[in-house]
C-alpha cells in the first residue's frame, strides 16, 4: 500500500497546485510576460508541412516556413492590403540576393549580379556557387521544386544550364523564352541552401528527396530554425548573420493545431496572435470579437468540383452544364463558407492577372434549366456518381452534403466517399476518381502556369486531373505563355475563357478569400500564399 | 515451473511476431499510393518510381517484412514521411507526451477506483448509489465527447483550466528534457511556474482519459469486495473485534485486489487506445494524432513500428501482471494450474 | 433473484427497460424519416433549439432531432450486428479451443492473442480503411476486434466445463464431441455469453461512434452519432453547443441503459455482485 499512497499523494498535490495556480498564471488571459518587447509572436496553422525542403515544397503547408528560413535570388513585390496590412504583388519582381539582372534579346539567357557579403550561419558564403548548387540540386532531385522551377515546361525542360562564372555572377540559360522564369525563381522552390550542410547530411540523390532536409533548415534567411517538432511546433529566431533587413520579430513560435475548436479557443483567449485555417463558422463567430480582426485576402486558391471529362456521365456536355447550374454557389458562399469566398466561373480566378470580367462571371443557379438539360442530354436518370472528398476536412464534408442535396433534385444520386490522404491523392492524381472536391491553386500565381497544369490537353492524364481539354485553347495558351505583352496576353486569356466556359468542364464553387485572424496586438502583417513572416510583428 | 515460464515466453514471442505481421499486411491492404502522396501531384514517373524503390515497395512482400523485422531489432525503425523525421525520433519525442498523460490517468483511475470502491462496498446506501451512477456514466462515455464537454464547461465557460492548448502555455519554454515528462522535468529544474502550468494542462485530458478505466476498475473492485465481504473469514476478523472500516480496508480490499491487478495490462491498452481520441481533442502532441495521420497517409514505417512496440508493451504488461499475481496468490504457483 | 428482492432493487431494470424502449421508438421514428434527415438546407443553418427544431439545426441546416433519431436506429442495429457476429465467431473459436485437441487450441489462440495485443481502435480503424470507409467496413473492423474478447472468456469456461460431471458423463457414454459441444457446453456457456454480449454491446456503440468520429466509419451525410459529434466539435466553442452535445447525450443514455440492464443480468446470476 505504501508506494501507492505516495503516488496518490503526489498526484493530489500536483493537481491541487495546478488548480490554485491556474488563475495566477492567467491561463485564460494574456499571460506571464517576459518583457513586452521580447514576447515571441505566436502563430498557429491548421495543418503542418511534411517537409521543410525548398526542393520539395509541393503543398501550401510545405511552404509555411520556407520564405522565412531561405533566401531566394529574387522576390515578389508588396502592395497595400486591407486594414493597414500589406499583401503580395505578383506582378512585380524585386531584387533579393540578386541586386540586378538582365535578359538577353532572345529571352533565353538571364544574367544575375548578386549582392556580396551574404553568408549562411555556418560561415559558408552565400554566393553564385551556392545558388548554382541549390538550383541544380532541386532540378536533380526532380521533386515538386524542379517542376515549378521549369515553369512546367517538361519536354524539353525549361532550364538548360546554370553557371557561376564568378562569385557575383549567375547565368541561367533556358531552352525557350519564358518571362515567367523570374516568378519561378521567386517561388519557395528557389530557396538557396547551404551546400556544406547538404553535403554533410546525405548530399543530393537523383530523383529522390533528402530526409535530413525534411526536418532541418540549411538556409541563411531572416530566421534560423531554433527548434522543430515535426507536426507539432517550431521556434524561429532572428538570424544575426542575415544579410538583409533584420526581421520585425525577434522570435516567432509556430504551433500546428489540428483541431479547429482548439485553434478558435486559443484565439479567443489570446494565446495566439496570428491564426490561419479556422473554419467558416468559427471565423463568423469571431467577427464580433473586439480582441481580434479577421482579415481576408484575395487568394489564387479555388474550391473546385472536378468532373473528369473522360468519364461517364461527364463525357456529356449537357450533364456537366446541368450540374454547374444546379449547385447553389451563391448560397454556399453565403451560408457554408460564411462569405469567405468569391463567385466566378471559368479557368482563371478573379485574383489572377488574365481573369476576364466579361466571360468569367458566375453562372446563376437555375434548377429548372438544369432539369431540362438533363432531359435533353438523353442520359437516363437516376445517374449514380461517387464524389471523393478528403477525410477530416470539415469544409469538404459540408460542401459535399449540400452538393448531394442539390444534385438529387435533378436526378443525380451522389454518394460521398471519404478518403484518407493517401487514397485521395491516389484517386485524384492517378486518375481513378469519378468526381472530387479539390481545394487547389497554382504554386506560381500566373494564369499560364495554372492553365498549363490544370487545363492543357497535353497535361491530360498527368497534372490535368479534370481531364479538361478544350482543343481550340491549345494555341491560345501557348501564345499567352510566351508573350511579354500584357494586353495581348489578357486578350488571349479572354478568348480562352470564352471557349472554356461554353464547355462547362468543371464546377467552380468559389475562389478563396483567405482569412487570417490577427489579434489586436499585431502591428504588422504581410499576406502571401507562401507565408513570408519577415515583416510580421506585434 | 521453468517449463511453464519457457512456454509463456514462447507464446509471447509468437504473439508479438503475429501482431507485427498482421499490421504489416493490413497496412499494405490500405487503398492509396504513398509514393504519389510523398512525391506530390506534380511528380513524373521517374520520381514516382524512385520514391517507390526508396520505400522498398518494389521488393517482394516477404523480403520487405523480413527487412522490417531485422531493421527493427537493429534499432533502425525507418523514416516517417508523413512526419518528416526518423521514426525513432518521432516516436520517442511524442511517446513521452502520451506516456505522461497515460500514466497520470492510470494513477488517477487506480487510486480513484480504490477509494470509490472501498466507500461504495462498505455499506449500502446513498454513497453506493452515487458511485454506481458515476461508474455507469463513466462506462458509457466516449472519451472524445467527454473531452469536448469538459473543454466547453471548465475551459471555455468557467476558465478554471486551460483548454486544448497542448502541454504548456505557449509563452513558456519546454524544460530541458530529462525524463520527457514536463511536470517531472520542471520539478527537477526547480521551476514551479512550469510545474503548475504543465500540471494545469494535464488536468482535463487526464480526467477525460481516466474516466473509462476508472469506471471499469471501480465496478470490478466493488463487485469483488462485495463478494469478499460475505466470506466467513471476514466475519471471523470482525468477531475478533477489529473495527469495521479497518477490516474493510485491511482484509476485504486486500483480498479483492487480484482481478484488479491482473486487469492492469488491459487498462494500459485502453489508455493507449483512448489517448488516440483524447489527444486529438486536446491538441496533445502525443503519438495518437500522429498515428491516425500516419494510417491515413499509409506511413508504413511509422505505424508498423508503433504497433510492434505496443504489442511488446502489451505482452510484457501481461507477463508482469501474471508474475505479480503469482507473487500475491500462492494458489497460482502450483505447476500446471494454468493450461 | 432471491426473495429479498424489493421494488427498490428492481427499479433500475424497469428504468433501463423504459429508456431502451424510448430508444427503440426513436429509432423507429428515424426509419420513417429516412433520407429526409440528410437533406441539407443552407438557408437555415445553425438555428438554436426552438419549437420548430427541438434540438436546433446543424451546420448544413438539418434538423438535429431527426438526425439523432435516425442515428439511434443505426447505432442500435449495427452494434447488435457487430456483437452478434463477434459472439458467434468467438463461440466457435472457444469451442474448438476448449474441446478440441491441444494443438488446435494453440494454433487458434495465437492469432487471438495477436489481435488482443493491438491497440483495439487502431486495428479497427486500419481494417475499416482497408475495406473502404463506410459503415459495413466499420462493423467488420469491430467484429474482428471483438471475436478474441469472446473467444478468450468463453474458452476458459469451455475448459472448465470439461471437468463438469455432465460433460464427463456424456464423454464416457461416447457421444460425439460436436454433440457434446452443442447440447451440453453451449448451454453451460449461456450465462457468460449473455453477460459478455450485453457488456460488449455498449462498447460496440462507442467504438462505432469513435470510428465515425475519426472519419473512417459512416460516410457523409449518414446521421451516425460519432460523425455528428465530430460535426459538432467545430461549432462547440463558437457557441452552437447543441450540434455536438445532443448526439453525445443520446449515445451516453443508450450505453448507460444497456449497462444497467447488463448489471441486472449479471446480478441474476450472482446476487452478491453489482
Amino acid at each position: 500500500m505504501r508506494p501507492r499512497a505516495i503516488a496518490a499523494a503526489a498526484l493530489a498535490g500536483v493537481l491541487a497546485l495546478a488548480g490554485c495556480t491556474a488563475d495566477k498564471l492567467g491561463v485564460t488571459g494574456p499571460a506571464v510576460s517576459r518583457g513586452a518587447d521580447s514576447a515571441p509572436l505566436q502563430v498557429s496553422f491548421a495543418s503542418a508541412p511534411a517537409s521543410l525542403d525548398p526542393a520539395k515544397s509541393c503543398t501550401g503547408e510545405d511552404r509555411q516556413l520556407l520564405n522565412s528560413l531561405y533566401v531566394r535570388l529574387v522576390d515578389f513585390g508588396a502592395e497595400p492590403g486591407p486594414e493597414g496590412t500589406t499583401q503580395i504583388d505578383y506582378s512585380t519582381i524585386t531584387p533579393y540576393l540578386a541586386r540586378s539582372w538582365d535578359a538577353s534579346d532572345d529571352g533565353k539567357t538571364y544574367t544575375f549580379k548578386l549582392k556580396t557579403g551574404w553568408k549562411f550561419p555556418s560561415g559558408t558564403p552565400m554566393d553564385a556557387r551556392a545558388v548554382e548548387f541549390s538550383l541544380e540540386r532541386a532540378l536533380k532531385m526532380n521533386q515538386c521544386g524542379a517542376v515549378i522551377l521549369h515553369d512546367l515546361y517538361t519536354d524539353p525542360p525549361l532550364i538548360k544550364e546554370i553557371e557561376a562564372p564568378d562569385a557575383e555572377t549567375l547565368v541561367i540559360r533556358l531552352s525557350q523564352p519564358d518571362p515567367q522564369v523570374l516568378a519561378a525563381l521567386a517561388d519557395t522552390s528557389g530557396g538557396i541552401v547551404d551546400p556544406s550542410l547538404v553535403k554533410a547530411n546525405g548530399g543530393v540523390v537523383e530523383n529522390e528527396g533528402n530526409a535530413w532536409m525534411d526536418s532541418h533548415s540549411a538556409g541563411g534567411g531572416a530566421f534560423v530554425l531554433q527548434s522543430y517538432a515535426a507536426g507539432a511546433s517550431a521556434v524561429l529566431k532572428a538570424n544575426p548573420d542575415y544579410g538583409g533587413l533584420p526581421p520585425a520579430s525577434k522570435e516567432i513560435r509556430i504551433t500546428w493545431v489540428t483541431s479547429p475548436s482548439t485553434q478558435l479557443l486559443n484565439v479567443q483567449n489570446g494565446t495566439t496572435d496570428i491564426a490561419y485555417g479556422l473554419s467558416g463558422s468559427a471565423l463568423n463567430s469571431l467577427k464580433s470579437d473586439p480582441k481580434v480582426r479577421v482579415v481576408s485576402y484575395d487568394d489564387t486558391q479555388s474550391m473546385l468540383m472536378t468532373l473528369p471529362n473522360n468519364q461517364e456521365p461527364w463525357t456529356n456536355r449537357d450533364v456537366r452544364e446541368a450540374v454547374v447550374k444546379a449547385i447553389p454557389t451563391e448560397d454556399i458562399i453565403k451560408n457554408v463558407v460564411y462569405g469567405f469566398g468569391k463567385a466566378y466561373y471559368g479557368p482563371i480566378p478573379p485574383s489572377m492577372p488574365g481573369y476576364s470580367e466579361e466571360h468569367g462571371r458566375p453562372v446563376a443557379t437555375d434548377v429548372a434549366g438544369a432539369k431540362a438539360l438533363i432531359a435533353k442530354s438523353g442520359v437516363r436518370t437516376p445517374i449514380d456518381v461517387t464524389l471523393d472528398i478528403l477525410a477530416g476536412d470539415q469544409n469538404q464534408k459540408a460542401l459535399s452534403t449540400v452538393i448531394q442535396s442539390a444534385l438529387k433534385e435533378i436526378g443525380i444520386n451522389v454518394s460521398v466517399r471519404t478518403l484518407t490522404s493517401s487514397a485521395w491523392n491516389d484517386a485524384v492524381y492517378n486518375g481513378k476518381s469519378q468526381a472530387s472536391l479539390r481545394f487547389d491553386g497554382p504554386a506560381l500565381a500566373n494564369a499560364g502556369y495554372y492553365l498549363q497544369y490544370d487545363e492543357a490537353c497535353s497535361s491530360v492524364g498527368s497534372f490535368n486531373t479534370g481531364y479538361i481539354c478544350v482543343k481550340a485553347n491549345t494555341p491560345l495558351l501557348d501564345r499567352a505563355r510566351g508573350t511579354a505583352d500584357t494586353s495581348e496576353r489578357d486578350e488571349l486569356y479572354a478568348q480562352l475563357t470564352e471557349n472554356w466556359v461554353k464547355e462547362y468542364p468543371r464546377v467552380t464553387l468559389y475562389q478563396s478569400l483567405t482569412p487570417f485572424v490577427l489579434s489586436s496586438s499585431v502591428r504588422a502583417f504581410h499576406f502571401s500564399s507562401s507565408y513570408d513572416m519577415r515583416t510580421w510583428a506585434k | 515451473m521453468f517449463r511453464d515460464i519457457r512456454q509463456r515466453l514462447l507464446a509471447s514471442a509468437v504473439t508479438i511476431v503475429l501482431a507485427s505481421f498482421v499490421s504489416f499486411v493490413v497496412l499494405r491492404a490500405l487503398p492509396g499510393d504513398p509514393a504519389r502522396l510523398i512525391a506530390g501531384p506534380l511528380a513524373g514517373p521517374e520520381t514516382l518510381a524512385a520514391t517507390r524503390s526508396s520505400l522498398g515497395l518494389d521488393r517482394p512482400f516477404f523480403a520487405q517484412y523480413g527487412q522490417f523485422l531485422w531493421n527493427f531489432v537493429r534499432g533502425d525503425w525507418g523514416y516517417s514521411f508523413s512526419v518528416g523525421d526518423e521514426v525513432r525520433e518521432a516516436l520517442t519525442s511524442r511517446l513521452t507526451a502520451t506516456l505522461e498523460l497515460a500514466l497520470y490517468a492510470f494513477v488517477l483511475a487506480v487510486v480513484g477506483a480504490l477509494v470509490c470502491a472501498s466507500v461504495a462496498s462498505f455499506r449500502p446506501g446513498f454513497r453506493r448509489g452515487l458511485v454506481r451512477l458515476f461508474a455507469l456514466v463513466g462506462l458509457g462515455s466516449p472519451p472524445f465527447w467527454v473531452g469536448l464537454v469538459l473543454i466547453v464547461v471548465f475551459s471555455s465557460y468557467l476558465g478554471w483550466w486551460p483548454g486544448p492548448s497542448g502541454r504548456l502555455s505557449p509563452q513558456l519554454y519546454p524544460p530541458e528534457p530529462v525524463t520527457g515528462f514536463y511536470t517531472v522535468d520542471f520539478a527537477l529544474h526547480g521551476d514551479l511556474i512550469g510545474v503548475s502550468d504543465s500540471a494545469a494542462h494535464l488536468v482535463l485530458p487526464v480526467v477525460s482519459l481516466a474516466l473509462l478505466p476508472w469506471a471499469f476498475l471501480t465496478r470490478l473492485l466493488t463487485a469483488n469486495m462485495a463478494d469478499t465481504a460475505g466470506q466467513p473469514y471476514i466475519l471471523v476478523v470482525r468477531s475478533k473485534g477489529v473495527p469495521a472500516w479497518r477490516t474493510h480496508v485491511r482484509h476485504v480490499l486486500a483480498n479483492s485486489l487480484l482481478p484488479t491487478v491482473s486487469s492492469c495490462g488491459l487498462i494500459l491498452a485502453t489508455l493507449i487506445t483512448g489517448s488516440v481520441l483524447v489527444e486529438t481533442v486536446f491538441n496533445w502532441p502525443g503519438v495518437g494524432a500522429m498515428l491516425t495521420e500516419g494510417i491515413s497517409a499509409q506511413d508504413f514505417a511509422l505505424v508498423q513500428s508503433f504497433i510492434l512496440l505496443s504489442a511488446i508493451l502489451y505482452v510484457v504488461g501481461n507477463l508482469v501482471g501474471d508474475a505479480v499475481n503469482r507473487m500475491i496468490d500462492a494458489r497460482l504457483r502450483t505447476p500446471g494450474a494454468a493450461r | 433473484m432471491n426473495g429479498t428482492t424489493s421494488a427498490w432493487r428492481r427499479w433500475p431494470v424497469i428504468a433501463s427497460m423504459v429508456i431502451l424502449a424510448v430508444y427503440l421508438m426513436l429509432a423507429l421514428a428515424g426509419t420513417f424519416l429516412g433520407d429526409q434527415a440528410n437533406v441539407a438546407d443552407v438557408t437555415r443553418t445553425l438555428r438554436p433549439p426552438s419549437a420548430e427544431h427541438l434540438l436546433g439545426t446543424d451546420g448544413e441546416g438539418r434538423d438535429v432531432l431527426s438526425r439523432v433519431s435516425v442515428g439511434a436506429g443505426i447505432s442500435i442495429m449495427l452494434a447488435a450486428i457487430s456483437v452478434a457476429l463477434g459472439a458467434a465467431g468467438g463461440l466457435i473459436v472457444a469451442l474448438a479451443c476448449g474441446l478440441g485437441a491441444r494443438w488446435l487450441d494453440r494454433v487458434l489462440m495465437a492469432p487471438m492473442n495477436a489481435v488482443l495485443a493491438f491497440p483495439q481502435l487502431l486495428l479497427a480503424m486500419a481494417i475499416a480503411i482497408a475495406l473502404g470507409s463506410g459503415l459495413t467496413s466499420a462493423v467488420i473492423g469491430i467484429v474482428v476486434t471483438i471475436i478474441p474478447v469472446f473467444a478468450v472468456t468463453l474458452r476458459g469456461e469451455a475448459l472448465r466445463s470439461r471437468s463438469e460431471a455432465f460433460v464427463e458423463a456424456a464423454t464416457t457414454i461416447g457421444l460425439p464431441r460436436w454433440r457434446i459441444a452443442l447440447r451440453h457446453v453451449v448451454p453451460y456457456l449461456g450465462t457468460t455469453m449473455t453477460v459478455q454480449i450485453a457488456a460488449n454491446f455498449g462498447s460496440a456503440v462507442i467504438t462505432l461512434a469513435a470510428l465515425s468520429y475519426v472519419g473512417v466509419g459512416a460516410r457523409p451525410p449518414t446521421a451516425e452519432w460519432g460523425a455528428m459529434i465530430n460535426d459538432g466539435l467545430q461549432h462547440a466553442v463558437s457557441g452552437q453547443w447543441w450540434v455536438g452535445v445532443a448526439p453525445g447525450i443520446a449515445l451516453l443514455g443508450l450505453v448507460i441503459a444497456v449497462n444497467i440492464f447488463t448489471d441486472q443480468v449479471r446480478a441474476r446470476r450472482r446476487p452478491a455482485g453489482w
